[in-house]
């Protein structure tokens, strides 16, 4: 008989007579790090929204006993109260407080009215030594690394006096270092009896750190083995349902004129002299190739794109750009940058890429409005042309054309985005992290469709923080490190390995 | 009867719309012993609430690109003193309508700087700018009524569309435009359509069609009726109706409504593609200031004469006017036909309490927790779709 600490008995949910779970049985062993991992929209999150109460527990049908007993939840204190703790991809820290205001909010020590700095203090710098993190309980949040933020949410959970902590996609928005990083905090957290439900995207993550995996496809299980068990091809199969030769789709691009070059950009920090967002980065780009860019988080990736773009709001002190053969003027604002051939899609398609809150046709539209308009007005039947056109192309998966934004799937959010882009008709296409957050089914699709633009004779530059990603779509890619470009490697010449990226990005020379 | 479910879902604030309206319609129909629902009673209701119902339609867009005009009102208050100070000191009715479009124009250029480009929030920026008219209003006028204001400066607000067959029983012009006005409206819409199935875009469904054409015809006229059977149309009606005509096809068709709401849906993601959220801002509260300039001159033909109270609280009305309506107070949405419904819900309102003698106390009262509950209902119903 094993020791379960956990067991979810046939759970199913639906949503206004969609079901999204399919009696589902998840079983978690004491003291094991469990991995669920499924493509988007297999049921990962909601199956875990159940487990820590964010869905009371007469919304959905089956049964959990946890530690033996039978619980039923009503709201997330409940699963708290039953040593279930959960950190979402996004933080729910307060950026203007400590780390210790964050630890203990809205579970302070109170001593008739007033807060026991003392002890919280005490326990804090407790908890902060258990998980290795070099900072003071009085640290401001907000001057904290991402990293380091992720890991004062655990510091939040474990001050629960939790014995089961769930993270979801934790490692997302980290840095290689920070990543590796967590993954040995969780170790030792293992070692100290904590067992931790841990969902991600990122298979060779899961296939370092699980000891059991759950494989989640169409909100059923479809199977749980030992760690053992499994390698990346088995574990792909058994997430898409099929088995597939490999991430990367095969691709010949043939580089033709330099479409985009720019010299010695630079960028002055604006509150401290002397320091520089951007320093003199050189870079060309050409027709029917794909440039990537790697580097560490802070390494100057996004604000070197932005800046291009005319988003950054910081100003260029000197450089020069030239596009498609023609000096440019920096661009002052993504409109004219738009205008003149270059579009950029942000890593965070929710916060900057959609009007979550509006349908696809006025999302998609949105930049490329002056084309299917006359003084001004819009003409409709063209536009809502083009966009069913945009989205047949890319199969993009939706009821209509007038779905809203927000009910669309990761991938497909993205697949949006792309066809607004691809309507302003432009000849450079900056992507920041194109496949962050989306599943492997989709990453193949964007792959696949960055191949035929390229093809087409665009000129595409991504900025990418996986690895693998990079290396085997770039023709080229520059490594930067602290806002300059460190290294220039070559697929052509065999130059681009993981670990020459890895040194440069490290600041290597 | 899922479907049904499903439009009820989707529309409602819609409906609730409907629903409030029917509810105080009774209620005071009621309450004033039949005196509420007369022609004459409506037609000066929606008169009185032609001003606030003006100044709600640039209000939306307004509140849609997350912003507010607290200042509104006072603006009213002082284009009115400083226009009738025009008129007593003889000035042509001309020459004081350009002033007034100069001085709205600055106080749209004003709001617009501070707000748009400076980017200071809107609901202190024109706080501030609230009891600044109010300072010159006081200062033009010297704190006392000025009037009257000549005749052909009170066209706009006063007058009513001659009949066609003299004097009769309903007014003729007033029923030609009605129905002038419907068979546009069905034209219009089967042209459309037979565009859009021609392209495939939707599946023919005209009995659908013909039934909602029918309905809006039926509550049009309905409307329409209220004046035809009084005095016909005012010309201030007419110009409500026409501005609603524009800024409904502004917001649905063109570049600068897409922005609108783009701004005030996703301002980042605005701009990354492409849109100029400052000058869209700056040029939304040009064209509201402009709008509260009409409105001003509307209301001073309508009364006669400046008073220094005058346009109090206006801003609110319109304001509440608008959440009742359906515009979204965090932005992004909004519609120029609901907020001037909500606007008008609000003049009847005002209008049904003072029929029953009730006084500014509970004429606050009632007011202001109206707008609690719109606005409640708007997070709400927000929440729901979330």
């Amino acid at each position: 008989m094993e020791d379960y600490i956990l067991e979810m008995r046939n759970i199913s949910k639906d949503f206004s007579g969609v079901q999204v779970l399919h009696n589902i049985t998840f079983n978690v062993k004491r003291g094991e790090i469990h991995c669920l991992v499924g493509e988007n929209g297999a049921g990962k999150s909601t199956l875990m929204k159940i487990l820590s109460g964010v869905y009371p527990n007469n919304e959905f049908s089956g049964e959990m006993i946890v530690n033996g007993e039978r619980q039923r939840f009503f709201k997330i204190k409940d699963s708290e109260n039953a040593g279930i703790a959960i950190i979402y991809q996004e933080l729910g820290l307060v950026g203007s407080m400590t780390i210790c205001e964050n630890i203990f909010l809205g579970n302070e020590i109170v001593e008739r009215g007033k807060i026991n700095w003392d002890i919280e203090n005490r326990k804090c710098f407790d908890l902060l030594e258990r998980l290795h993190l070099s900072e003071l309980p009085s640290a401001v949040i907000e001057r904290l690394g991402t990293g380091k933020q992720q890991l004062v949410e655990i510091a939040k959970a474990l001050c629960k006096d939790i014995n089961i902590l769930i993270l979801d996609e934790p490692t997302s928005s980290l840095t290689e270092a920070d990543s590796k990083n967590l993954l040995n905090i969780l170790r030792q957290l293992r070692e100290q009896g904590i067992t931790c439900i841990y969902i991600s995207h990122k298979l060779n993550e899961v296939l370092e750190i699980a000891d059991t995996i759950t494989v989640l496809r169409d909100g059923r299980a479809i199977v749980t083995k030992p760690i053992a068990e499994y390698d990346e091809q088995s574990l792909i199969g058994y997430m898409v349902g099929r088995s597939m030769d490999g991430y990367y789709p095969e691709c010949n691009h043939k580089p033709g004129d330099v479409m985009i070059e720019i010299k010695d950009w630079t960028v002055p920090h604006k509150k401290t002299p002397g320091r520089f967002i951007l320093d003199h980065v050189n870079l060309t780009a050409r027709k029917g190739e794909i440039i990537g860019i790697a580097g560490l988080m802070g390494a100057g990736r996004t604000e070197l794109a932005m800046s291009i773009f005319g988003a950054l709001g910081e100003k260029v002190s000197e450089g020069s750009l030239i596009l498609d053969g023609k000096l440019q003027k920096q661009f002052k604002e993504p409109m004219e940058a738009i205008e003149s051939g270059l579009m950029y899609l942000s890593e965070d398609r929710k916060r900057y890429g959609l009007l979550l809150n509006s349908d696809l046709v006025t999302n998609i539209s949105l930049s490329s409005l002056d084309k299917i308009s006359k003084r001004g007005v819009i003409d409709k039947n063209a536009e809502i042309e083009k966009v069913h056109k945009g989205i047949r192309d890319l199969s993009v998966k939706t009821s209509s054309v007038f779905q809203l934004a927000k009910k669309l799937s990761g991938g497909n959010q993205q697949k949006v985005v792309f066809v607004k882009a691809l309507l302003t008709e432009p000849k450079v296409l900056i992507l920041d992290e194109p496949t962050r957050g989306i599943d492997v089914g989709s990453k193949y699709e964007i792959y696949q469709l960055m191949n035929a633009l390229v093809d087409d004779g665009l000129c595409i530059i991504m900025i990418s923080s996986e690895l693998p990603e990079v290396i085997n779509m770039s023709d080229r890619i520059y490594v930067m490190c602290e806002g300059r470009i460190s290294r220039e490697l070559d697929a052509a010449k065999d130059e681009i390995t993981q670990e020459k990226i890895l040194f440069y990005a490290a600041g290597g020379r | 009867m899922e479907k049904l479910k499903y439009s009820l879902k989707n529309n409602f604030q819609k409906y609730t719309l409907v629903i409030e309206m029917i509810a105080i319609f009774v209620l005071f129909q009621f309450l004033t012993n039949g005196l509420f629902m007369t022609t004459r009673n409506l037609s000066n209701l929606m008169m009185q609430g032609t001003t606030c119902s003006l100044i709600a339609v640039t209000m939306m867009l307004v509140i849609v690109t997350c912003n507010a005009d607290l200042s509104a009102g006072s603006a009213i208050g002082f284009i009115g003193t400083f226009a009738a100070t025009l008129q007593v000191s003889q000035w042509n009715t001309g020459i004081t309508f350009a002033a007034v479009i100069a001085v709205a124009l600055v106080l749209g250029l004003w709001h617009g700087f501070w707000i748009a480009y400076i980017k200071l929030p809107a609901f202190i920026v024109t706080l501030a700018t609230q009891l600044v008219l109010k300072g010159l209003n006081l200062f033009v006028g010297g704190g006392v009524s000025i009037g009257p204001v000549s005749q052909s400066f009170s066209h706009l607000g006063k007058t009513y569309l001659p009949g066609l067959f003299g004097a009769g029983a309903f007014n003729g012009l007033s029923l030609v435009l009605t129905i002038a006005g419907i068979v546009a409206y069905f034209s219009l819409n089967i042209v459309q359509e037979k565009k859009k199935i021609k392209l495939g875009l939707v599946t023919p469904d005209w009995n659908r069609k013909r039934l909602m054409m029918i309905g809006v015809a039926a509550i049009a006229f309905a409307i329409a009726s209220i004046f035809i059977f009084y005095m016909g149309f005012p010309l201030a009606i007419i110009m409500l109706v026409v501005l609603v005509a524009i800024f409904e096809f502004v917001v649905k068709n063109t570049k600068f409504g897409r922005h609108v709401f783009a701004v005030g849906g996703n301002s980042e993601a605005a701009r990354l593609s492409g849109v100029n959220i400052e000058k869209t801002v700056m040029c939304v509260y040009i064209l509201h200031s402009l709008v509260v300039g009409l409105a001003a001159v509307i209301y001073l033909g309508r009364v006669g004469q400046a008073s220094p109270t005058a346009g109090t609280s206006f801003e609110f009305t319109a304001i509440t006017g608008c959440v009742v309506g359906g515009t979204s107070i965090m932005g992004g949405r909004g519609n120029v036909i609901g907020a001037v419904i909500g606007t008008m819900l609000m003049a009847s309102l005002d209008n049904g309490m003072s029929l029953l003698n009730l006084g500014q106390a509970s004429q606050f009262l009632v007011k202001g927790l109206v707008l609690m509950l719109a606005i409640t209902m708007d997070v709400i119903s927000l929440k729901k779709n979330g």
